[in-house]
């Protein structure tokens, strides 16, 4: 676990030395503010459909900031050295999503000056700002695990960021999908679509069934990780 | 002398075509062999599956006794590997690099800042530590690729073309410190440079199309390669032709003007020649080696054929 958290130090220092870690966020948290003034409810101290904004954002911020984990350093050349050093390829995998999700972690926090805006102009129900937030966090942790092994499978960064979106719309049409059938297919094709999980998110509850399904998509991602970098050996 | 790395019958396809068949050799410890072959020829694809980049398709290698198949982590442990690319992150410093290589490299914290330390010195990078390594010259940066590959102080290196792209006084510098590291260690060294290598391996593999076409130390590689004698005699020219023709390993006798010359093969073929000659009782006056064999001639020739 130490090797992975070398790793994810690393990485996030390289992104924050660099402008695009400190654009990314900018970009991020300036997207939340314009988002902030179309999605408020006309006299309503409501964020529910500011955070589902959000939660498509976060798409787009994770294939940026995907791309840059796999396909960007072997761009750069430097892939090959840590994939011969003695480490694992979990803890390669790991590491890797601990350095994107720190950023993630910057980008979500830097988008709270929106709620604490609303609030002091007036009174928002606390539970489903929380949970909103708990939703970020955990949608895009599980869309930067997908994204990683998009980038593991390429060398080219605007095709590993173009495939984590495309795989993510995909995801999002299932949803769109399930709403035209019926039966058991309705339900295997809602249940894979990130939009189903979000809702509880949005209105204050934490299911147990949501929080499982990104965690499950962040495991996938992670072993896909793992699986790539095999493969390509 | 055991063998730091033994590369067992390894092949390695990309898709329907072999880029490496049957490569078999070993690195001995306290050894630097060259690794010889035009473009193309798989010294690169070698390397990286030495490195446990690529997994081979057949065969096994085996490094400090560890098979790079069953504990590739382990393998890796005792590899320091500087690829052909040398690229490194350029917006670290030296120093936070090598620091950060060394965690990976599973250094005790207790190692680490002597073993950085250490890793500097030997590639020459003393007053380079707090650059950052995106201003750093090309020939500097191949120097922090060369210190990645010294810092966990592995058993047996792997260096692509180390002297790739450095100026004269680096390519001494980097020669002598191959030359140094690699009386205790393994050393598989790969480069376009014959006369380099002719300097500082004792022994070479010489690839081509990938298949190994000679696994030889460069002093028996070099006499099989022919030597060119020129006499000049007191006798008839024209006899000494007829003489030197008939011996064994006499490919070629003429006569140029007053000297006869000789061209063929072995490392005893001077004295053989101006031993026949006095035999047979023509006076000389001079022999002279206007060339002998070279490891390029040696190296032409292997892959000609």
């Amino acid at each position: 676990m130490r090797q992975a958290v070398t790793i994810a130090a690393r990485d996030l220092r390289a992104t924050y030395v660099s402008a695009f870690g400190v654009g990314c966020t900018a970009a991020f948290a300036a997207l939340a503010g314009v988002l902030l003034v179309f999605d408020l409810r006309g006299n309503q101290a409501r964020l529910d459909l500011w955070f589902s904004s959000l939660f498509i954002a976060l798409g787009l911020l994770a294939a940026l900031l995907a791309q840059r984990a796999f396909a960007e350093e072997e761009r750069a050349g430097t892939l090959e050295l840590l994939l011969t050093a003695p480490v694992r390829f979990w803890q390669i995998a790991v590491g890797k999503l601990l350095g994107v999700c720190g950023v993630l972690l910057v980008a979500i926090v830097a988008t709270i000056v929106c709620p604490l805006l609303v609030s002091s102009m007036g009174n928002p129900d606390a539970g489903p700002i929380i949970t909103g937030y708990i939703g970020l966090v955990l949608v895009g942790v599980g869309f930067l695990s997908l994204g990683l092994a998009v980038s593991a499978a390429t060398p080219n960064p605007l095709v590993a960021a173009a495939g984590t979106a495309a795989a993510l719309v995909a995801l999002w049409l299932a949803g769109v999908l399930a709403g035209g059938l019926g039966g058991r297919l309705h339900v295997v094709l809602e249940y894979l679509s990130p939009t189903s999980h979000v809702t509880g998110f949005l209105r204050g509850t934490l299911a147990v069934a949501d929080v499982a399904y990104f965690l499950s998509m962040t495991l996938v991602g992670l072993v896909a990780v793992v699986a790539v970098l095999g493969a390509r050996r | 002398m055991t063998a730091g790395v033994q590369v067992r019958g390894v092949s390695r396809r990309f898709g329907g075509k072999a880029a490496i068949s049957d490569v078999t050799f070993d690195v001995e410890q306290g050894e630097v062999l060259g690794l010889l072959g035009p473009n193309g020829a798989g010294k690169t694809t070698t390397m990286r599956v030495m490195t446990g980049y690529l997994r081979p398709t057949t065969g096994r290698v085996v490094v400090g006794g560890v098979d790079l198949a069953e504990d590739p982590v382990a393998a890796r442990q005792h590899t320091g590997y500087m690829p052909e690319s040398s690229a490194v992150p350029t917006e670290m410093t030296v120093l936070a690099f090598l620091r950060y290589c060394a965690r990976l490299r599973r250094l005790p914290r207790a190692h680490r800042q002597k073993a950085v330390a250490s890793a500097l010195r030997q590639a020459g990078l003393g007053g380079m530590a707090d650059a950052r390594i995106g201003t750093l010259s090309k020939g500097y940066r191949q120097r922090v690729a060369l210190a990645q590959a010294l810092v966990h102080e592995p058993d047996v290196l792997v260096l692509d073309e180390p002297t790739a792209g450095l100026d004269p006084r680096q390519v001494t510098e980097t020669r002598e410190l191959i030359a140094k590291l690699g009386r205790t260690r393994s050393v598989l060294l790969s480069s376009h440079l014959l006369s380099e290598v002719a300097n500082l391996c004792r022994r070479v593999v010489v690839l081509d199309k990938g298949r190994v076409l000679a696994v030889s130390d460069v002093a028996s590689l070099t006499a099989a390669s022919g030597t060119r004698l020129e006499l000049r005699v007191t006798g008839d020219p024209a006899r000494v032709v007829q003489i030197v023709t008939a011996m064994t390993g006499v490919q070629e006798a003429a006569v140029r003007g007053d000297m006869v010359v000789v061209k063929g093969v072995g490392v005893d073929l001077g004295q053989r020649v101006a031993a026949a000659v006095v035999d047979a009782g023509i006076g000389l006056l001079e022999q002279r080696v206007a060339s002998s064999g070279t490891l390029e001639e040696a190296y032409l020739n292997l892959v000609r054929e």
